[in-house]
Formats: C-alpha cells, structure tokens, sequence
C-alpha cells in the first residue's frame, strides 16, 4: 500500500525541455519497473526550477527507502529525499 | 579546493575548451569576484588542455609575492629554459636564463627587453614541439618584472604561433603590474569569461559534496542569499552551520567572519603560523620552523591544513585560497604584522627579501632602514631587476624624515632613476618633478633626467628647454653628461654648428672635471658631430678619445665610447674600422642582453657593409633588425631609412619606395630632419637608378633644402648633392649640374677629406658632357676612375665607370665604351646592385646596334628572365626575389610575350644574344 509522498531534489543545470521530459520519463519507468517488482512506487509529476537548476520529482511509496531504490535505478545524482504533503 | 566537478559552469568549461581549442594565438581571461570560482575553472582547462596535448605551463602569484622580482616568469620559463637551452638562440637564451638565475656572473643582468625577447624565442621554440599553454592565476597579483616581460613577449606573437595564454583576474582588484595586452594580435584574439554566481541547486550540490552537508531548503535559501552565490563564501557559511548549535546562528555571519571565526578556533602557534604564511611570499614548513620552533611547527601545520586553511605540498605550503591569506593578514592588528615581518627580516634569505619585510616593519620615519633600502634598491639595481630596485627606492623615500630634504632629494633622484630604466615613464616623471622641486645638489640631475625623458616620450623642444634649466649646474661632471646628450640632440633636430659649440662645452667640462674617461666620451661626442659639420678636426678628436678610454673600468661609459666610435668610423668612411667596432660592440650588447644598443650595432653594421657591397652580410643585419624592430617599436624612422636603403640597392623598387617614404614620414612627425634628410637622398638615388629623373629631382631638392637648414659640411651625408648635379645634366641643365658640384666642392676643401676627389671629378665631367664638352667630360671622368682608390664605396665607383661609358660611347669611342661599360657590369653584378645593373647594361646593348630585348623588359622583369635563363624553377626564383610564385609565372608570361619566345630554352638563347661577350 502506497501510503506517502516524497520530494526527490535534484541538481539539474541548464535542462532543455527534451532533457527535462527525459528525465521525467526515466523516474516514471524506474518507478513502474519497482512496482512490478513488487515495491509500489507511483511516479506523480516533475517541477523544475530553471533559476535555482533544481528539479523536483513527487513520487508516492511506502517508504524512504523504495524511492532511494528509484532514483538509484533512474541514476539521477539526488541532493535531497524529504517527505512531503500533498493538497489538491 | 580538490574536486575536479566544477559545479554548473559546464557550458562555460565548454566555450573555454572551444576557444583553446580553436585558432593560436589566442587568449582567455577568466574573471570574477573572489573566492566565485576562477581557479576551479582554470584547473579544469588545464586539466583538458594537457590531455589534448599543450605544453603548459602555470604560475599562481600570491599578494605576497608582488615584489617578487621575475617570480612569476620562474614558475612559467623556469622548466622551458633548461629543456631548450639547445634549440634557443644563444643571446636570447642567455638573456632569459640569467634573469633566472640559471647562468651569468649574478652581478649584472640583462634589461628587461632582452629577457622579454628571450622568452618569445624560448616560447616559440617551445611551440615548434606542441602547442603552449600559459597559466596564469590571479594575474593581478603578478611581479612588475614578470608582467612588463610576459605582456611585451605575447604582444609579438604571429599569427600561427602555437600558443595560448588563461588568465584570471579578480574583479575590481587593483593591478600592481601593467599587463596590458591591447592593440595586440594576442589582445584582439582574447575572449573574455565572466564568473558569476552558482544558482541555488549548484550551490546546495558543491556542499553536498564537499561538506558531506545536505541543507533543508530554508537553509540553503539563506546561505544563497547570503553568499549571493559565491562558492566560497558558501562553504563557509555552510561549515559555521556545521559547528552551531543550530543552522540559523551561523547564518548571521558573513563569510569573512566566517573565515576569521575558522581561524580563531585554531590554537595559538597554528594561527601565528598561518599569519606568518600570509605574510611571505613562497612559506614553507622550514621557515615557519625557524620563527616558532621545530616542536611547535607540526603540530600548527596539522591544525592549519586539517582546518582546510592551508595545503602542505611536501613542506612547500599555499593557501586553500588566497582570500584566506589576505583575511588572515588584513584581520591582525597592525602590531602584530610588524612583529611578523620584523621576524621574518631575521631570518630572510636574501638581502632583498631581508629589506622589503623590514619596510614593512617600519612605522613611521626610520632613517635607518631607509639609508639600507637606499642600498638594497641600488644592489638590484645592479642585478638587472630594475622593478624591484624602483620599488625598494620607492620605500627609501616613503621611510626618510621629511625634514631631512637632501636624501629626501637623493633617493626621488635613485627612485626616479630606477623607474626609467624599468621604462615606468609616467611614475618616473612624478618621482623626478618632486627631486627637481628640492632646492640643492640633486635638483640640476633631476631637471636633466627630466629632460632625457621628455626626449623619449613627449618631443626634442620641451628636452632642450630642460637641458638648459639643468645646464645652471655647477659641476663639471654632470654639466658634461647635460651637454654630450644636449649636443647630440641638436645635432639631429637643428645640425652639426650649434651641436659643435655643445660638444666643445663638453669637452671643456670634462676637462675641468678632470675625469679622463668622460673626456673620452665628451671628445667622441665632439667627432660624430664634427663628422657631420665636415670639421677636419674630427678624427683626430676620435683617436684622442681612443686613447683615453683605453682600460675603463666602467661597462657603459666604455660602449659608450666604442659605439660612438663606431659611427664616426663609418662617417668617415672607415669602413674596416667601422665594421670592426660595431662587431665589438654588437658582441658586448648581446652577452649584456641591451635590446637597444643592440639594434643600433646591427643597423650601423648593415649601413657598413652596405656601402661595403657585401650583400650577404647586409641582408643578415636586415632580418635581425626587422624583427628587433617590430619587437621593441624602436627607432622607426632610421630602420625604415636603411631597410629602404638595402631594398633600393637589390632593386625592389616598390617596397624601397614605401620603406623610404615612411621613413620621412616618421622623421618629419619626430622633428628629425637629419634622418629626413637622408631618406628623402636615398629616394632620390633610387628614382634616379630607375630612369626616373624629374623624381629624383623632387626628393633631391627635399634633401639639398634640408642640408642648407641644418648647415651641413662635406661628410657622407652629404654626397648626394653628386646626384642632384647628375640629374641637372639629365634634364639638359650643365649650368645647375656645374653650380652643384661646386658648392659640394667648397665644402669639401673645408673638411680636407680625400676621398672627396672622385665624386668631384664625376660630377664636373658630367656638367661638361651636357654642356657637350665632351673630350673635357671624359678626361675629368677617366681622372675620376683614375683616383677611385681613394673612395672605398664600391658602388660609387662603378657609377664613376658607368658615367664614363656613357660619355665615350657619345665621343664615338666604342671600344673604350664597351670596355669601361662591361668592367661597370661587373661590378654592379658583384655588389649586387640591380637597377645600376640594368642601366649599364642597357648602355652596353645601345653600342652594338642590336635591338635590345633587355630594354623591353621591366627591372622585374629583367630578374626573373636572368634567373630563368641560369635554369633556376620557378619555386627557386620565387625564392630568390621575395615573391610569390604565382607572380613569377605571370611575370614569365608577360617575358614570353614581349620577347616572342615560347620556352625556357629560347629564353636563354635570346637574353645570351643579346649579352655582352666576356
């Protein structure tokens, strides 16, 4: 069961919106090659800053360490991993 | 700073790389605020650069290391110099290599110029092997010798030179040294790179990396605001959160205080030995072992490069960042810092160093100190670093009570001194307006110092205005020095009277000052003066100077002489003599490493073999001083005057106009119209070797003006008046041909100089022979031939043997004609000179009836066909002349057309017909 959301930070210098929808792409496979794997992790949306080249990625999972697992598959060089709280 | 990962500056790494990369020479500038990120960048260009197969070679100045004399040419040339010690010229390579240290006696050293030409030859030869790349980090902090040789070596780098320069600069910070690449082929090429700030995210990710920190994003909006995106200021920022008990504390800090709070925390004899680090140049574990003890020292070190203050490269030490230094030392009390210098002088290795830490010791007047740095400054001096002899100079002043107005005086005099001779003209005029506003024994020196200045960089008329302020003097010896230069000067801006009354005074002076080795130059003065006015006098005085120099002790006062010596030999048209002294002291200018003086031997020789006809010799001296010329900007006018003149004489009609004309051009903007004088008669020599006589005329009457002005005797100089007389009788004018001789003959009697008569004799015969006298015209030209021997100037004589075939061919004699006409030929061919070549043989075809296929033909054209028809390629003839090839085929193809012939072989044939028999 899917049960939080978590913020992947990213540092992402001068992404073109090619680079960007790839890396966007990748987390999402990374994430569904998990789930088939049998850890649920469900990929939501990626925000990127281009003045701070940041690049913030929401994925959902049941732990720290099933996103850890994600971006470690997705080979992305991650600055940060905090929980966060979603509000539509 | 030890990660290779350069933190969101990836696309400028990449335009950096590019631009290495690209076309040489080339420069980059790399520039930023402190601690934004230069240095990262510039070792990451480095790094790649050697990978793709540069040369390179670096240095890092430190603030401390700024009165470091050549320091940083020691880290750049240091390698170079000894790896291609058998490739560089010897000159050039001793020049560099004793500024270095690495060779001479260590008692004197060359100028700056030398070593600035020795490292351009050193790079070049560098860049014959792979293509170079100089570093230079934080080139504000650059030593005045390093950066006065550095700028002037890149300045005169070609295109193709395979080498590139990366600098980076701090921006805003003050430059100690000129570095000034402006105007430059290397100055067009550079490409500046600003440094900004690192975003939030590179900057969250540099200390990730090198802190082991992840921030929460509060924390890291503040420190990027706070260090507005400097990664410096960063990492400190971001390390004093590290020791707070929570983030925000640390975060009213700025990273200054920051640093210094790093610092603070350290023990005691850690602290004191990074405040000793930053106030040396070039610290290491050794020295600071002798200032706190050997028990002490390790363990300091330890703190200081576990605190990431400093580095220890096998006891050698450097600051993580140079800001550290400069914070550490800005940030101790002004007591403390004397204390450390004071001890750093106890222990500095060189008298030197020992000097400039106590300078910096000082407070206030210390009359002491400033009488050994007055020392110190006149023992560099010696040692040829001439910026770090004007800097300890400078100090002497800054050091001595201002009541004491006499050495105040004195050491503004030695300041003012030394910052001219290490070419820093405009901080030389300051240093010398306030020693000239002292009233007492140093004021008159100071005036004419000024005036020796002016001469230089603003123009004769204020230089002669202060000569004669400074000629107020009382004493002998320096009234001597004022009037030598005085009468050297006038001679060139008003001629030879005034500037003989001038050197009388000399002499006088001397005289009374009973210096036997100045009146040796006050006399050679007088002769190359005397040559010009056509005094009788003037070997004479020569000989007598000759004597008295013989076994000076004094270097400069002894070339003086022998140069000096020189040109009155080549004046008089002794040319052996000449020759043989300018050798001399061309030999005794390269081991001293004088750029200048060395180019005036070279054109004095060139000049000398020239009228020599020694072609071979005179086209060596020609392409060393081209490029002396374009390498120091010196002397312009005169070099302009004897390329033009060698360029005349070989028959390269087009570039010897152009050289010449910019030559009086040159001389008309410098006020010199004694070098005026002589380009505009060598135009006229080459108009009137070209068949161009109404232009020989104009240029030859330019002349004639100018000699009347400047009130000029019989001397070389003034031989061309032998020409205007030839082109009146050209033009159908004997009369005028007559009055010209004539007038050039009165003057002659006046000077007593034997080697007059030929050139007297030719000009009479050749007023008779258009006065149609022409029996008259021939026997006073076969007297001219008859008396050659006492004219050892080749060419005139051959003109001499010319003029008189020319005259018995119209007398109908053709057998002497053709006799005196081919023994012309000869000599025009073995002098090389082509144009009189062309003319006499032209001469020689009109007595045989045939029609003359040569005279269809250009002098260009008349090459080519010589060359082609002795079986020379095209290539080789290209070669040969200075041309392209493409231009000797459409020559080749003009020659065809003009002569009807279809083939090399018939060429051959027909220029052979057409030849005179041997």
């Amino acid at each position: 069961m899917i049960s939080s959301s978590y913020l992947v930070e990213a540092f992402a210098p001068g992404l073109s919106a090619a680079q960007l929808a790839t890396a966007a792409e990748r987390m999402r496979t990374a994430a569904a090659e998990l789930t088939n794997g049998g850890t649920p992790v469900a990929y939501a949306r990626t925000i990127y800053l281009p003045g701070d080249e940041t690049c913030f990625h929401l994925l959902e999972a049941s732990s720290l360490a099933a996103v850890e697992a994600v971006t470690a598959s997705a080979e992305l060089t991650v600055a940060r991993i905090v929980p966060a709280i979603e509000q539509h | 700073m030890s990660s290779a990962e350069t933190f969101g500056r990836d696309d400028q790494l990449a335009l950096l790389h590019g631009w290495i990369g690209g076309e040489l020479p080339t420069a980059v500038l790399i520039e930023g605020d402190a601690g934004i990120g230069k240095t990262t960048l510039l070792r990451a260009v480095l790094d790649e650069s050697a990978r793709a197969g540069f040369h390179v070679v670096q240095s890092a100045p430190a603030e401390a290391e700024v009165s470091l004399a050549y320091g940083a040419l020691a880290d750049l040339a240091g390698v170079l110099v000894e790896e291609l010690a058998d490739v560089v010229p010897a000159p050039r390579w001793r020049a560099l290599a004793a500024a270095l240290g690495l060779s001479g006696d260590g008692r004197t050293a060359p100028g700056e110029t030398s070593v600035a030409l020795g490292l351009l030859a050193t790079l070049r030869a560098a860049a014959e092997r792979s293509p170079v790349l100089i570093a230079i980090d934080d080139v504000q902090w650059l030593d005045e010798s390093s950066a006065t040789v550095l700028a002037f070596a890149l300045r005169r780098l070609h295109a193709g030179d395979r080498v590139a320069v990366v600098i980076t600069r701090r921006a805003n910070a003050p430059a100690r040294a000129r570095f000034d690449l402006h105007g430059s082929l290397v100055g067009e090429a550079l490409h500046v790179a600003p440094v900004g700030p690192l975003s939030v995210g590179a900057v969250h990710r540099l200390i990730r990396v090198r802190l082991g920190l992840s921030l929460g994003r509060r924390q890291l909006l503040e420190i990027h605001e706070a260090c507005r995106g400097n990664p410096l200021h960063a990492l400190e920022l971001a390390r004093a959160t590290r020791t707070e008990a929570s983030g925000a504390p640390g975060l009213r800090l700025t990273a200054g205080n920051a640093m210094d709070a790093r610092i603070s925390r350290l023990p005691s004899a850690a602290r004191q030995a990074i405040l000793i680090a930053s106030a040396t140049p070039r610290p290491t574990v050794e020295l600071l072992a002798s200032l706190l003890g050997a028990s002490a020292v390790d363990e300091a070190v330890r703190a200081a490069v576990t605190a990431e203050i400093l580095i220890d490269r096998g006891g050698q030490l450097e600051f993580e960042h140079p800001l550290l230094a400069s914070r550490s030392y800005e940030s101790a009390t002004p007591v403390a810092r004397r204390r450390v210098h004071e001890s750093l002088a106890s222990v500095a290795a060189t008298s030197g160093e020992r000097a400039r830490h106590l300078a910096l010791a000082a407070e206030g007047d210390d009359e002491e100190l400033a009488a050994v740095l007055e020392q110190e400054a006149e023992a560099s001096l010696l040692r040829g670093t001439r910026m770090a002899a004007a800097e300890l100079a400078e100090e002497s002043v800054r050091l001595t009570p201002s009541s004491d107005l006499d050495a105040r005086a004195r050491r503004l005099l030695a300041a003012g001194r030394a910052r001219t001779d290490a070419g820093d003209s405009d901080r030389a005029r300051g240093l010398l307006e306030r020693a000239a506003s002292i009233a007492g024994p140093h004021q008159h020196e100071a005036v004419w110092r000024l005036g020796t200045l002016a001469d230089v960089t603003v123009g004769i008329r204020e230089t002669i205005a202060l000569y004669e302020r400074a000629l107020e003097t009382s004493d002998d010896t320096l009234r001597t020095r004022i009037l030598q230069r005085y009468a050297i000067t006038t001679a060139y801006l008003t001629g030879p009277r005034r500037a003989l009354d001038l050197a009388d005074a000399a002499v006088a002076a001397a005289e009374r000052a009973a210096d036997s080795q100045l009146l040796a130059t006050a006399l050679a003065t007088k002769a190359a003066v005397g040559i010009m006015a056509g005094d009788p006098g003037a070997p004479d005085w020569l000989a007598r100077a000759r004597q008295l120099g013989q076994g000076d002790a004094d270097p400069r006062q002894s070339w003086t002489l022998g140069a000096l010596g020189a040109d009155v030999s080549r004046m008089a048209l002794d040319l052996p003599a000449a020759r043989s002294a300018y050798e001399i002291e061309l030999e005794r200018s390269l081991i001293e490493g004088e750029a200048a003086t060395e180019l005036w031997m070279r054109l004095g020789l060139c000049i000398t073999e020239l009228l020599s006809g020694d072609l071979a010799r005179t086209s060596e001296h020609v392409r060393e001083i081209r490029d002396l010329s374009e390498q120091t900007g010196m002397k312009r006018d005169v070099i302009a005057l004897g390329i033009g003149a060698v360029l005349a004489h070989l028959g390269h009609v087009d570039e010897a106009r152009s050289a010449l004309a910019e030559s009086r051009a040159l001389a008309r903007a410098d006020e010199s119209p004694l070098v005026e004088l002589r380009a505009a008669a060598a135009a006229g020599a080459l108009e009137l070797s070209c068949g161009q006589p109404e232009a020989a005329a104009r240029a030859l009457d330019d002349a004639h003006e100018l000699a009347e002005l400047l009130g000029l005797g019989f001397s070389i100089y003034r031989c061309f008046e032998i020409d205007r007389a030839e082109v009146h009788a050209l033009a159908g004018r004997p009369q005028e041909a007559a009055r010209a001789t004539s007038e050039l003959e009165a003057l002659a009697e006046h000077s007593n100089v034997t080697w007059a008569a030929p050139l007297l004799l030719r000009g009479h015969g050749l007023a008779a022979a258009a006065d149609g006298r022409l029996d008259e015209a021939v026997a006073l030209l076969e007297q001219a031939v008859a008396e050659e021997h006492l004219l050892p100037l080749p060419l005139e004589r051959a003109r001499t043997r010319l003029a008189l075939g020319r005259v018995l061919r119209r007398a109908k004699k053709k057998a002497a004609a053709r006799a005196m006409l081919e023994s012309a030929v000869l000599d025009f061919q073995t002098i090389e000179a082509h144009l009189w070549l062309l003319e006499a043989r032209a001469e020689l075809a009109r007595i045989g009836g045939h029609p003359p296929a040569r005279q269809d033909l250009t002098a260009t054209e008349l090459r080519v066909a010589t060359l082609v028809a002795e079986g020379r390629t095209n290539r080789e003839v290209a070669a040969s002349l200075f041309i392209t090839v493409s231009t000797v085929e459409a020559t080749l193809t003009r020659i065809y057309r003009k002569l009807g012939v279809r083939s090399r072989t018939e060429l051959a044939n027909r220029l052979h017909a057409t030849e005179p028999n041997a």
